[in-house]
């Protein structure tokens, strides 16, 4: 049933005339792209095939109906004034490759190698020891190092580390104390407001910074100048929340993280990359290099030095991969096709006040990536945003594009209510040591938080002359 | 409905049922099936072997009515369907030359001499069935609440990602 939905309904869209849309001054091209993209929203909503699975559907799809190298008969046929804009099939090949796709291959590198020679659990084990036994602080701190690693590596393998090294604590627990709770809870919250705090954090962002070009170009250091900051204020609070609601009835708790440092040059390789890419990435605008070419320092060196080798390359997540690169040429084609503004334009925006739009675009993306993934709930909805910050004077005078696309970006990410919400929180729910009321009335408190943030830092933006 | 199978081959009613205890956490997510000699064993393992369902363990005593435990794995362990089967073998009293039979041509993983006790090997079969998964399953993470929490966190850490069908 969901196949046929899926796949019958963009069909039959296709197949209606133009003209019985009712959307006025729509091409043929126009046409096209709209059957893709419900294919796209519904693909991704009822996932009948993998998520992966349709962003590369999708693009095959673009260069087959609407590309300068389409089927014959789909682009000599008609007028082309009513055909409309064939997109250059080398841009949407290329999505598979853009500059993104190259940072994010970066930071996969970097987490890979970082695993391999085990700096992340030696610097969890390092990093924890300030915050002493009170299970309070140690909370806290396992919160900040997860949040921390999260910007760098996945969100998920992350959580992984991180309830690894807790389960065993937790075992020693009492069964009815609420603390338990807690402790599993903090993790995946951490992650998933971690993953904000730059650009290659978690693939939405990916998806965001495709949109932030240009004249809105945003660097490697200025996301990470307000990501950082706004990512520490609501950890701080979902800390709080959890400190209300889970208060560790145990007075002492002892974290053990074996493990020592490893001395091998490849280990000292790993981790003078790791620091050189980072002090690069921030540090841009004073060697000229931009963030997508230092991506490649940690590919090159750890490939040249054999730190990773050709099973590690097994280990990429392509499918992550795949899916930003569906939402590039997704979004690329809506907005060069002109579909978007023609799908902007049958909504009278500008009768409603300009905060209101933002209000209700954050909260449909919370939503729909509540319930689905959040880089494709990003992918459906960030070009949307894109057209209708250019179009909206309004929003203009609020900070444009620039700031509706990282409230919007934002939002995706703050999706934590459910178990299916993101991997962290299905992962940190596998575990069996949380219970689901727990995790609706935190996580939702914490994702209503996060909105709340998203909409300080759009302001607080604003105030510094950001956009 | 679980997809592996843990076979228990032991003709003693008493043991069975201080196996049965020690086996009630991984009911959840494993069938369990318990016979009383080697025969009816293989029966049952050749009937679902036609179907999805794999063997994940046997926890074999040594001493059955027609045949030793022993020989019996060694069958097992000749057998394609079953040779990554995970094999515990409870001993009556140590005898290294039997030992040996199993571990060499049985694939033994595990032997248990008197005196054990439930928890023992609860958590014998923990660390088996958890070996297994990782080796066998795509989708760890569903056992994550049976077995040994921090082997397959730690494995998905270390790059079992892969097979994780979600996202961010």
């Amino acid at each position: 049933m969901r196949y046929l939905i899926a796949f019958a309904f963009p069909l039959i869209l296709w197949g209606l005339p133009t003209e019985l849309l009712g959307l006025e001054g729509m091409t043929i091209t126009q046409h096209r792209m709209l059957a893709i993209f419900a294919l796209a929203v519904l693909c991704w909503v009822l996932e009948p095939i993998p998520i992966f699975a349709t962003s590369v559907l999708l693009i095959f799809l673009e260069l087959l109906l609407v590309s300068s190298k389409s089927l014959i008969w789909l682009r000599d046929s008609t007028a082309p004034e009513q055909l409309g804009v064939l997109l250059p099939y080398q841009a949407l090949l290329q999505t598979f490759a853009s500059p993104i796709i190259m940072l994010f291959l970066g930071g996969f590198f970097l987490a890979i190698a970082a695993t391999k020679y085990r700096l992340d659990r030696n610097l969890a084990r390092v990093l924890l020891r300030p915050f002493g036994e009170d299970p309070r602080f140690v909370m806290l701190g396992m919160m900040l190092i997860t949040a921390v690693f999260s910007m760098f590596m996945s969100n998920t393998a992350t959580t992984a580390l991180m309830l690894a090294i807790l389960t065993p604590v937790l075992k020693l627990f009492h069964p009815d104390d609420p603390g338990r709770d807690g402790f599993v809870l903090s993790i995946p919250l951490a992650a998933n407001i971690g993953g904000v705090g730059t650009p290659i954090g978690t693939p939405p962002n990916a998806v965001a910074m495709k949109y932030l070009t240009g004249e809105n170009a945003i660097s490697f250091s200025e996301w990470m100048a307000f990501g950082i900051p706004f990512a520490l204020l609501l950890l701080v609070a979902a800390w709080g929340l959890l400190i209300v609601f889970c208060r560790p009835r145990e007075r002492q708790m002892n974290l053990v993280i074996e493990g020592t440092f490893q001395k091998s040059w490849r280990a000292w390789v790993v981790y003078l990359v790791f620091g050189a890419t980072i002090l690069l990435w921030l540090t841009g605008s004073f060697h000229g290099l931009n963030s997508y070419i230092v991506a490649m320092l940690p590919v090159s060196v750890f490939l040249t030095t054999r730190i990773l080798t050709k099973e590690d390359l097994k280990l990429l997540s392509w499918d992550v991969l795949w899916l930003i690169s569906g939402g590039i040429a997704l979004g690329y084609g809506l907005e060069q096709t002109g579909l978007s503004k023609t799908i902007i334009a049958q909504v009278p925006f500008s009768e409603f006040p300009a905060l209101v739009i933002i209000i209700a675009a954050s909260l449909v993306a919370l939503l729909m990536s509540t319930f689905i993934s959040n880089t494709a709930t990003a992918n459906l909805i960030l070009p949307l945003m894109a057209a209708l910050a250019a179009s909206e004077p309004a929003l203009q005078a609020l900070g444009g594009e620039r700031m509706l696309v990282l409230v919007v970006t934002f939002s995706c990410s703050f999706a934590m209510a459910l178990p299916v919400s993101t991997p962290p929180n299905a992962m940190a729910f596998a575990t069996g040591l949380l219970p689901s009321q727990a995790l609706l009335k935190i996580g939702a408190l914490v994702s209503v938080l996060g909105l709340g943030c998203a909409y300080l830092l759009g302001w607080t933006l604003r105030q510094v002359g950001f956009y | 409905m679980p997809h592996y199978v843990v076979l228990i081959v032991n003709r003693n009613p008493d043991e069975q049922s201080r196996i049965a205890v020690a086996l009630e956490p991984f009911e959840v997510s494993f069938r369990m099936i318990r016979v009383a000699n080697s025969e009816e064993a293989e029966r049952e393992v050749y009937a679902f072997s036609e179907t999805e369902e794999r063997l994940a363990l046997v926890i074999c005593d040594e001493a059955l009515p027609q045949e030793s435990g022993t020989s019996f794995l060694v069958r097992l362990h000749q057998d394609a369907r079953t040779r990554a089967t995970h094999k515990i073998l409870i001993m009556h009293e140590p005898d290294a030359e039997v030992l040996i039979q199993a571990i060499n041509h049985g694939g033994l993983d595990h032997c248990l001499v008197p005196p054990w006790n439930e928890e023992q090997l609860a958590e014998t079969v923990k660390q088996e069935l958890t070996d297994f998964i990782l080796d066998h399953e795509p989708d760890k993470l569903a056992y994550a609440s049976v077995l040994d929490q921090e082997r397959i966190l730690g494995h998905m850490h270390e790059g079992g990602l892969t097979s994780w069908d979600h996202h961010d």
